[in-house]
């Protein structure tokens, strides 16, 4: 033990043994003693003679209100830093999440312009996934699609961000219809 | 870990409320800041006084003690502080900030303080220390002496001295050990506890 003192002293014992013996040197007085010995043995032969003053200051710290620093500061910083960051975060994923049916939406619109653009006037060619256009089922009439796309508007999931898009779209599809 | 960290980890103990972890950071500078003290202030009485207030105005401010420079600098400047602070209080000439240089810290010329920071009866006690402490010292193997010589006076490290002596780290820690307990042997009769028993 004292020699795990002596390597303390000196600052080379391992960080793993430091809690346990700085633990025993609370209430270890013999150790104490060595500590203080091995200190005055070092400054003996560095030359440093000086009164002792240990006995008075202990006496004194005996007086004095205990010194309770609050926990690691910068701990604390850090770790309102880091929730920061991730409150940020999850705001962004917020909305990344919530504006993705919007940004999904022009995709398929713009699927089925240009779609409508190979058909023939007035009708919409939907293609299956993977076919071909030589593959594509026979055209589907623009007023079957008006309907269909009506009748499932409510169970669109783009119909709640978007408001009255959707039908500002279905308003130009049927002025285009009826202007031809 | 190194001294410096050993420091950091007593003081902060003594901030999470270790009153005794303070205490061994205070046996084990109250000898280097008394010398600081006794380069500006004469009476070595009043140079315990200065360094017990200085220690004690050491512990208030730990709050403030973030680890930024190494604990004896921090307590360097404090007892510069309540040096000054005593000397104007006494109407005396408080030394200059160029007197006081901080790059002093960690070490200032030797020699020349034992007659003027102990009072008679710790300059002779200190001379006994001394003189026992060279006893011994030339009384230990070639070894051990070398070993702790060079630990306390170069201020080596382990891993130094290994390579410098040729042996294990181990083996030097061993040494260096066995150096500090025959000498402490020498010194018991002289501290007057029977066990390396003292405050």
């Amino acid at each position: 033990m004292r020699e795990k003192l002596s390597a303390l002293v000196d600052g080379e014992l391992r960080s793993s043994d430091l809690h346990t013996h700085l633990v025993r040197l609370r209430t270890d007085l013999e150790l104490r003693g060595a500590w203080s010995t091995y200190h005055l043995i070092g400054d003996a032969l560095r030359g440093h003679f000086g009164p002792e003053v240990i006995d008075r200051v202990v006496a004194r710290l005996r007086d004095e209100p205990t010194v309770i620093v609050p926990r690691s500061a910068p701990f604390r910083r850090l770790s309102w830093y880091a929730m920061s960051a991730a409150a940020a975060f999850a705001a962004v994923v917020l909305v990344v999440w919530t504006a993705s049916p919007i940004w999904n939406a022009p995709e398929i619109a713009g699927s089925s312009v240009a779609s409508g653009a190979t058909g023939t006037a007035g009708s919409v060619t939907i293609l299956a996934p993977g076919a071909t256009s030589a593959e594509a089922k026979p055209p589907v009439t623009s007023a079957e699609v008006e309907n269909y796309l009506l009748a499932h508007h409510p169970f669109s999931p783009t119909s709640a961000m978007q408001g009255i898009a959707p039908y500002a779209r279905t308003v130009a599809a049927g002025r285009g219809t009826e202007g031809k | 870990m190194d001294e410096r960290d050993l420091d950091r980890q007593l003081v902060e103990r003594a901030q999470r409320g270790d009153k005794h972890a303070f205490e061994l950071l205070v046996s084990k500078y109250q000898r280097k800041l008394a010398r600081l003290l006794g380069r500006f202030i004469r009476d070595p009485v009043e140079v315990e006084d200065v360094a017990q207030e200085a220690f004690i105005k050491a512990y208030r401010a730990l709050p403030s003690f973030r680890g930024d420079s190494a604990f004896y600098t921090w307590l360097y400047r404090i007892g510069i502080n309540t040096a000054k602070n005593y000397l104007v209080a006494m109407g005396r000439r408080a030394p200059t900030t160029t007197e006081f240089n901080s790059e002093d810290a960690e070490g200032f010329d030797e020699g020349e303080q034992l007659r003027d920071i102990n009072t008679p009866e710790s300059a002779m006690m200190s001379k006994e220390i001394a003189r026992t402490v060279d006893d011994a010292m030339e009384q230990l193997p070639e070894e051990l002496r070398n070993a702790i010589a060079l630990r306390e006076i170069e201020g080596l490290s382990y891993e130094d001295i290994a390579t410098i002596m040729n042996c294990p780290i181990g083996t030097v820690r061993s040494r260096i050990f066995r150096a500090r307990e025959a000498i402490a042997e020498q010194l018991r009769p002289l501290l007057g506890t029977p066990k390396d028993k003292r405050w």
